[in-house]
């Protein structure tokens, strides 16, 4: 951050490299919406790059873009500019054959894969039905790596209010997946 | 529950996710392994966790990643050719004072608030009142100062002009500085939800700050993503025309961001003809919004270089050469300002690249349309203007748009059409009068 305040154009494309997708993969997942996200990706680093001289080496990048980012969502949401769409994973309906119908009973059967791509679908799907608070918090720290003190800052909110929101978070993704919990468990 | 337990549960997150020291974090594996209510929340949590590793990272598409890193080029350069007028870090006291910098100010009054100039500051804020004291409360000599007895004031009474002690120096010079035009701000990065807006602060420093903004940030192109939406036909030819049915501003946020807005006012129409002046004053007053943020203001640039035609308009106002204007009913100001020169030829190519950012791609349609109308194609002119609408739907300039095309249907006889439009406009903060009164000369 420091060189691209310094002039130096390839410093942003490093930065930039380094958080495309975490910032995209967050505004896909918050927003619910990809078509979305590939307008907001744009504004976030807009604003990146139009606020960069004056970021403060005191606080975090991540704290700082991730804020810009999640706004941005907010401020979207909130003028109906996106519908929101169906899981953009999910590809199976409400009333399909639950993974553990076709789980083999004895020990781990050849389709190890499906079985994971599957999983990722009904995951992407359990996290889009979180509530927004619960889900953000969620997707910052699993995916990205921000610590509850940042992500208290992030969401503007304290500390154990956002460790509450995950506990929650966690605890309706484990409903959500248990039929999971055999093949995790074979996984290690 | 013990204590250790609901520790437990108040550190279990920090635990899994590696937030605490080593101590404390042994100390609660040993007790999970002690106990078992605590040892299974640690163990769904974790479980959770391993099938939550199983969801992927997910990429932007190669047109977004080259759309942001060209803005962050431009950027850079832009930065690199302004480098001489607008440094990037803030200067010292020594760089400040020789290129006369009006941030001086900050320097001199750190220099005064030194504890040695500060008590001169004082004993001649003393001075001066004694002064002003004596020259009140003494008996005022009849003779001039040449009779003044030599034990009076030391020094003279009636001098003129009159040293003007260092307090009135100081006073001036600040005022001096302070008058000065200042220096154009960098915007701080904001964690607000909002941007940084300019509404409030003074209107000088407002215009040198979107000044500055505009000739110094970027502009980055935005891809947006098509999404269906309402078009012309459709809000004209429906049957009610309930308020819901045009994006409206939201009133929690009376200034909302409009990607593809007017830009602001153009202090100064230099050299606009005489019909352009005409129509301007003319031009009923239309009540001003509110002074948008630079940052906001910026990203309109792209927009503005295609139509070239609101430079003289407020935002959110409806552009100069609206031909519904029924106060003067001059239509021929879209011929001065915009370029219809081979509009087809020129525009088409713009609208159908896909790879082309959003922002000009729809300024493009919008100025096609235009040309359309222009020359008295108002079918023409309705195509593309429901194609505009459609295919973006966040248009910032959309009520324009939508007042253009309710002239369009007028032109045609579609008289009902005109009307559900200009009553939907009515409902859009800074429309509603224009409309009405487009509204009662559709009536007569």
């Amino acid at each position: 951050m420091l060189e691209f305040q310094n002039g130096k154009a390839e410093a942003f494309e490093t930065l930039y490299n380094r958080y495309r997708r975490s910032i995209f993969s967050f505004l896909v997942r918050r927003a619910k919406n990809r078509a979305a996200a590939d307008d907001l990706i744009q504004e976030v680093f807009a604003r990146v790059i139009r606020g960069a001289r004056g970021f403060q080496h005191g606080s975090r990048f991540s704290t700082w873009v991730f804020t810009i980012a999640r706004n941005l969502v907010i401020d979207e949401a909130r003028k109906g500019a996106y519908r929101a769409h169906a899981s953009l994973d999910r590809q199976l309906g409400e009333n399909g054959p639950t993974l553990l119908d076709r789980l083999p009973d004895n020990g781990p059967g050849p389709d190890r894969s499906t079985i994971a791509k599957q999983l990722r679908q009904d995951l992407a799907h359990a996290i889009e039905q979180l509530p927004d608070e619960q889900r953000e918090v969620f997707l910052l720290r699993e995916y990205h790596g921000i610590p509850f003190k940042e992500i208290a800052k992030i969401v503007d909110a304290k500390e154990g209010t956002v460790k509450s929101r995950m506990r929650y978070a966690l605890s309706a993704l484990r409903n959500e997946l248990k039929q999971y919990a055999k093949y995790a468990e074979e996984l290690g | 529950m013990s204590a250790t337990c609901q520790r437990f549960e108040e550190l279990v997150l920090d635990l899994v996710y590696d937030e605490l020291d080593a101590e404390k974090a042994d100390q609660l594996r040993a007790h999970a392994t002690s106990c078992r209510q605590c040892r299974e929340v640690l163990a769904e949590i974790e479980l959770t966790r391993q099938l939550a590793a199983n969801l992927p990272l997910l990429e932007p598409t190669e047109n977004v990643d080259r759309a942001i890193l060209q803005a962050a080029s431009r950027a850079v350069s832009e930065t690199a050719g302004t480098a001489g007028a607008e440094p990037v870090a803030t200067p010292s006291p020594a760089v400040v004072s020789q290129h006369g910098d009006p941030s001086l100010w900050r320097w001199l009054r750190g220099l005064i608030l030194t504890p040695a100039v500060a008590t001169c500051a004082a004993a001649t804020v003393v001075f001066v009142i004694s002064f002003f004291l004596y020259k009140h409360s003494a008996p005022t000599p009849v003779s001039s100062e040449s009779s003044a007895p030599f034990y009076g004031p030391a020094f003279p009474r009636q001098a003129a002009p009159a040293p003007q002690p260092a307090e009135t120096k100081d006073k001036m010079e600040k005022e001096a500085i302070e008058t000065a035009p200042l220096r154009p701000l960098v915007a701080e990065p904001s964690l607000d939800r909002t941007p940084s807006s300019a509404a409030g602060e003074p209107e000088k420093r407002a215009r040198v700050k979107s000044r500055s903004a505009r000739s110094s940030r970027p502009k980055p192109k935005k891809i947006r993503q098509s999404e269906p939406g309402v078009t012309v036909d459709h809000l004209a030819s429906r049957a009610g025309s309930g308020p819901g049915a045009l994006e409206k501003p939201n009133p929690a946020r009376p200034e909302p961001k409009m990607d593809f807005a007017p830009p602001p006012a153009d202090p100064q129409p230099k050299t606009a003809p005489a019909e352009k002046r005409k129509s301007s004053s003319s031009r009923k007053p239309v009540a001003a919004p509110a002074q948008k943020a630079p940052a906001e203001r910026e990203s309109l640039a792209g927009i503005d270089d295609l139509l070239g035609a609101a430079a003289g308009a407020e935002p959110n106002a409806p552009v100069a050469s609206e031909p519904l204007r029924t106060t003067d009913g001059d239509e021929s100001t879209t011929a001065d300002r915009l370029n219809c020169q081979n509009p087809h030829e020129r525009l088409l190519p713009l609208i159908n690249t896909k790879t082309v950012a959003a922002t000009r791609r729809s300024a493009a349609l919008h100025q096609l349309a235009r040309c359309e109308k222009q020359s008295g194609r108002w079918s023409a002119a309705l195509k593309w203007y429901n194609k505009l609408l459609a295919t973006y739907p966040q248009y910032g300039r959309r009520p324009a748009a939508l007042f253009e095309a309710a002239g369009c249907y007028r032109r045609l006889g579609q008289l009902n059409r005109a009307r559900n439009l200009l009553n939907d406009l009515k409902q859009i903060p800074g429309w509603s009068a224009k409309a009405s009164r487009a509204l009662e000369d559709l009536e007569k």
